[in-house]
C-alpha cells in the first residue's frame, strides 16, 4: 500500500519543489547581483552567488540615508492611513450592498459598478485634483484616490452577503442600533474578508508610483517605490535615447546594476515580511469571496 | 456579480444620453477654448507696457512668479538652495521669482503630456525634438509663437543665435521654439583608447572625419593588431548610432523608419536608407566581419542596445557612434577611467534635429509671456546666472581657478549636478571645465559654422497621418536590426527585412514624406 502511494506523491512533492524553486531564484538573485561588485557584473554577468561579496550599493544607496528613511516614512504613512481608512470606507459600502432589506442597493451597486468601467479618464482626474482640489503636493492626494475601491468592495459585498440576515434581524429586536451592528457583529465576523481586502489595499498603496509621479513635486512627499520608479526609468531613458540628445549626457554618473537591485531589495522586503501574517486569512477570505460572487 | 444590477430600458437610454451629451459638452468647450485662444495670440501680443525691455527698470515692473518645467538628472541634494539663490538674482534684476518644477528624464515626458492637456497656466517648459516632443505641442497648440516677443523682449539672444536655428524652429512660418545655442552639427564620433592608438598606429588622420561605408574596411589592420593581444576587445556600432549621417543621410524620422533624404541631393527625393548602397555595404561588411569574430556578436546580441557598458568592461577596440563635440573625449575618458580619444566620423552636417534638440517653449495659457521672454533673454546673457543654475554655487559646488577653469567640488559638486548645461540655456556661456580647451566654444561655434547645412533645414515631418505604419515599421526595425548590426543575419535575411518593411507600409510612408517635403519646399 505504502509503495504504491509514493511514487505520485513523489512526483506531485517535487513539481512543487521545482515550482517553489522557480519562485524563489528570481529574489535571490536580485539579492546576490545587491551584493555583488559593479566590476564582477560587468565581466562575467549576473550569477547567484556573488565572486566577492561588496557592500558598495548599499553605500551608493543609503549615501544619503535621510532621504531614503524620508521615502520609508512617507510609504509607511500612506500604506498604514491608506489602508485603515480604506477599509472603513469600503466596509461601510460593502455592509449596506449585502443588506437585502436596503431599498437603494441596486442602484448603489449599479453606481460602484460603473465606475469600475467607466472613467473620467487621466487629464479630466489630473484637473480635479490639481486645479479644483488642489490636493497637488500633499500627503492626501497619495491615499484619497485609492479610498474605494469598486472590486474591493464587490469582493466584501460578496462576503458579507454570507452572514446570514436573521443575526442582524436578532441584534435590531435586541435593540441594537444600525451603527452597533456595523461595529459589534459585522466586522469581527466579516474579519477574513476584511484582512483579505486590507492585504490587497496594503499592496495597492505600497507599490503604487503613479500618484506621486503625477501629484507629488516635493521632494519630502516621494515614497519609496516612486524613487525606485524615478531612478530605474531615468536609466532606461538615459540609455535609450542618448544618440537623440544633445552630446555630452554620456558623462552622467549611473547608479551602478547592484545598487538598482539594492534598492529593489529595500522596496520590496517590508512587504515579504508582512505577507506571511496574512496568509491564514487570505486563502479563507479570498475563496469565501470567490465562490460567492 | 450583475444579480443585483437590473438595468431598466429607460434607466439605459437615459444613462446613454447623459454619457453622450456630457461628451458633446466637454467636446464644445474645447473647441471653443482652443479657439479663443488661436484666435487671441494671432493678433500681434499686446503687451500692457508697450516699451522696450531694454529701458525698464526692476522696480517699474509688478511683482510676478513664473513657472518652469524642465528635465535633467533630478532631483539634486542641493536644488532648493540653488534654486533660492537664483530667484534673489532675479527678484533683483527683473523683480520676479521662478517656481522650479525640475523632473526626471523619465519622467518629464509623461508629466508634461497631462499639463499641457490640463491646460495648466504654467510659463516656460523644455521642448525638443526627442522628449516632450516639439513637432507634436506646436501641433496641439499648446505653444505661444514667439516671434514679437523674440524681437521685443529678448533682443540681444535673438541676434546672438543664427537666423538658419531661428529658421529650423519655424513652424508654417513662426517661432515657438526659443532655442539655447550648443553644439548642433552632428556627425558620429569615433572613439579609441588613446593609449592604444597610438601602440597600434591608428592612422587618425586618415580616418577623422573621412569615414564612408566604401573604406570602413580601413579600420580592419588596426582592429586586428588590437585584438592579437586582447581577444576580448571589438568592434562597437550599432545602426542607431549611425543615424544616418554616417551614410550621408538624413532621416526624415529617425533610422527606425524607412525615408532619408541625402544630404546632397537637391531635388530632395526620398529614398528608403536601407536601400541604399552605403547602408547595404554597411551590412555586408559587419556579416564579413562577425565571420572573422571582430564583433564579439554572442555576447552583444543579448542587448537590445547599446549602452556603454561594454567600454567601462575594457571590450572595445574601437567604436563609432554618439555625436562628435570639441572637447567630448574628456567626458568619455572620464566615464571610463583611461584615456579615450574622439575622432569625427565624417563629414558635420547642420540639420533641424540638431538645432532643435534644446529649446524653450512658452505656454500658450501663460499669464505673464512677456515676463517669461526677459527671463530667457536674461539666462542666455547673464554668465553668472547661467553658471549658478547649471553647476551650482560658485566656490561650493565648483570653484574657478587660477587659470579660469572651472573645477568641479568632490562630493560637494555631486550634490549639484543636473549635468544639463545646455538645457538651461546657450551652453556657450558656461564655465570651461577644467582639462577642456579654452577655446572649446569658439570651436564649437565654428565646427557648427562650418557644417554643412542640411537642404532640409526647416522642415519637420508630422508624423500622424501614417503613424500606424510607423509603428509596424518600427518594431520590424527592432526585430531585424541587431541582426544585421551584428553580422549574424545573411543576405536573405536582408532581403526579408526589406520585404517586410515594404509589406507594413514602407512606400506608403515614403510617400507621404515627399509629399510633405514637396509642399514645404513650395512654401519657400
Amino acid at each position: 500500500m505504502l509503495s504504491k502511494k509514493i511514487g505520485p506523491q513523489l512526483f506531485i512533492n517535487l513539481l512543487f519543489i521545482l515550482f517553489s524553486i522557480a519562485c524563489i531564484f528570481p529574489l535571490i538573485a536580485v539579492i546576490s547581483v545587491s551584493f555583488s561588485s559593479e566590476e564582477d557584473i560587468l565581466k562575467y554577468g549576473y550569477s547567484l552567488i556573488p565572486k566577492s561579496f561588496d557592500l558598495s550599493a548599499y553605500a551608493y544607496v543609503l549615501y544619503k540615508p535621510l532621504q531614503i528613511v524620508n521615502a520609508f516614512k512617507v510609504s509607511i504613512l500612506v500604506s498604514v492611513i491608506g489602508t485603515v481608512v480604506s477599509l472603513l470606507v469600503i466596509a461601510g459600502i460593502a455592509y449596506p450592498m449585502s443588506r437585502e432589506d436596503f431599498k437603494l442597493k441596486n442602484k448603489l451597486s449599479f453606481y460602484v459598478f460603473f465606475t469600475m468601467l467607466f472613467n473620467g479618464g487621466l487629464v479630466p482626474t489630473y484637473m480635479l485634483i490639481s486645479n479644483y482640489l488642489h490636493l497637488k503636493n500633499t500627503i492626501w492626494v497619495l491615499i484619497l484616490p485609492y479610498l474605494a475601491f469598486p472590486w474591493f468592495i464587490l469582493i466584501l459585498r460578496s462576503f458579507m452577503q454570507k452572514i446570514p440576515h436573521s443575526i442582524i434581524e436578532s441584534c435590531m429586536i435586541d435593540g441594537a442600533s444600525e451603527f452597533r451592528i456595523f461595529f459589534r457583529i459585522i466586522l469581527p465576523l466579516a474579519k477574513p474578508g476584511l484582512a483579505t481586502v486590507a492585504l490587497f489595499i496594503l499592496l495597492q498603496y505600497w507599490n503604487d508610483w503613479w500618484l506621486s509621479m503625477l501629484y507629488i513635486e516635493k521632494e519630502s512627499l516621494v515614497p519609496l517605490q516612486f524613487m525606485l520608479y524615478r531612478m530605474m526609468n531615468n536609466i532606461t531613458y538615459l540609455t535609450n535615447a542618448s544618440n537623440m540628445m544633445p552630446p555630452g549626457m554620456k558623462d552622467l554618473v549611473l547608479p551602478s546594476e547592484s545598487a538598482r537591485m539594492a534598492m529593489a531589495i529595500l522596496a520590496a522586503g517590508p512587504m515579504l515580511a508582512v505577507f506571511p501574517f496574512f496568509q491564514k486569512y487570505f486563502v479563507r477570505g479570498l475563496t469565501v469571496g470567490a465562490v460567492k460572487g | 456579480m450583475f444579480r443585483n444590477v437590473s438595468f431598466s430600458k429607460t434607466g439605459i437610454v437615459a444613462t446613454i444620453l447623459v454619457l453622450v451629451l456630457s461628451m458633446m459638452l466637454a467636446a464644445c468647450g474645447n473647441n471653443n477654448k482652443e479657439n479663443g485662444s488661436a484666435n487671441e495670440s494671432n493678433e500681434p501680443k499686446e503687451t500692457t507696457t508697450g516699451t522696450p525691455a531694454s529701458t525698464e527698470t526692476a522696480e517699474s515692473l509688478p511683482e510676478v512668479k513664473l513657472t518652469w518645467y524642465f528635465p535633467g538628472v533630478f532631483p539634486q541634494a542641493d536644488q532648493d538652495l540653488v534654486f533660492a539663490e537664483v530667484n534673489k538674482i532675479l527678484k533683483e534684476k527683473i523683480n520676479a521669482t521662478v517656481d522650479f518644477k525640475p523632473f526626471g528624464f523619465g519622467e518629464y515626458d509623461q508629466k508634461m503630456q497631462v499639463v499641457i492637456a490640463s491646460g495648466e497656466s504654467y510659463d516656460i517648459a523644455f521642448t525638443s525634438n526627442w522628449i516632450n516632443k516639439y513637432s507634436l505641442n506646436v501641433a496641439k497648440g499648446a505653444f505661444l509663437p514667439l516671434d514679437d516677443l523674440l524681437v521685443k523682449y529678448a533682443p540681444k539672444s535673438f541676434a546672438a543665435v543664427p537666423q538658419s536655428f531661428w529658421d529650423a524652429a519655424r513652424v508654417k512660418g513662426k517661432i515657438y521654439g526659443f532655442i539655447n545655442e550648443q553644439i548642433a552639427a552632428r556627425t558620429p564620433a569615433v572613439v579609441v583608447s588613446k593609449e592604444e592608438a597610438s601602440k597600434y598606429n591608428l592612422d587618425i588622420p586618415a580616418i577623422s572625419g573621412k569615414l564612408t561605408p566604401d573604406n570602413l574596411h580601413l579600420l580592419e589592420p588596426y582592429i586586428q593588431s588590437v585584438r592579437k593581444d586582447f581577444p576580448q576587445k571589438g568592434f562597437i556600432t550599432s545602426l542607431v548610432q549611425l543615424d544616418g549621417l554616417f551614410f550621408n543621410l538624413e532621416p526624415i524620422a529617425g533610422i527606425q523608419v524607412p525615408g532619408s533624404v541625402e544630404f546632397s541631393d537637391s531635388t530632395l527625393k526620398v529614398v528608403n536608407q536601407f536601400e541604399t548602397e552605403g547602408v547595404q555595404k554597411f551590412a555586408a561588411l559587419m556579416r564579413d566581419w562577425n565571420a572573422k569574430g571582430y564583433l564579439n556578436s554572442k555576447e552583444r546580441i543579448s542587448k537590445k542596445s547599446e549602452d556603454g557598458t561594454e567600454a567601462k568592461a575594457g571590450k572595445v577596440a574601437l567604436a563609432i557612434g554618439g555625436a562628435y563635440k570639441p572637447g567630448g573625449e574628456i567626458e568619455l575618458s572620464a566615464e571610463v577611467g583611461y584615456e579615450r580619444l574622439q575622432l569625427p566620423a565624417g563629414t558635420a552636417h547642420l540639420t533641424t534635429n540638431g538645432i532643435i534638440a534644446t529649446m524653450q517653449s512658452i505656454n500658450r495659457n501663460s499669464k505673464n509671456p512677456e515676463r517669461a521672454m526677459m527671463l530667457l533673454e536674461l539666462l542666455n546673457t547673464d554668465k553668472e546666472l547661467y553658471n549658478l543654475l547649471s553647476f551650482g554655487i560658485k566656490d561650493k559646488h565648483f570653484s574657478i581657478d587660477a587659470d579660469g577653469f572651472m573645477v568641479k567640488q568632490g562630493d560637494e559638486a555631486k550634490a549639484y549636478s543636473p549635468d544639463v548645461p545646455w538645457m538651461f540655456a546657450t551652453n556657450f556661456l558656461a564655465y570651461v571645465e577644467k582639462g577642456k580647451p579654452m577655446t572649446v566654444w569658439e570651436d564649437t561655434k565654428k565646427v557648427n559654422a562650418d557644417a554643412l547645412p542640411s537642404l532640409l533645414l526647416g522642415f519637420s515631418f508630422d508624423a500622424e497621418p501614417v503613424k500606424s505604419e510607423i509603428g509596424k515599421v518600427t518594431a520590424i526595425f527592432d526585430e531585424y536590426s541587431r541582426a544585421i548590426e551584428l553580422g549574424v543575419s545573411t543576405e536573405e535575411k536582408y532581403k526579408e527585412f526589406l520585404a517586410k518593411q515594404k509589406a507594413a507600409g514602407a512606400d506608403k510612408i515614403i510617400a507621404e514624406m515627399q509629399k510633405q517635403i514637396d509642399a514645404w519646399k513650395a512654401t519657400k
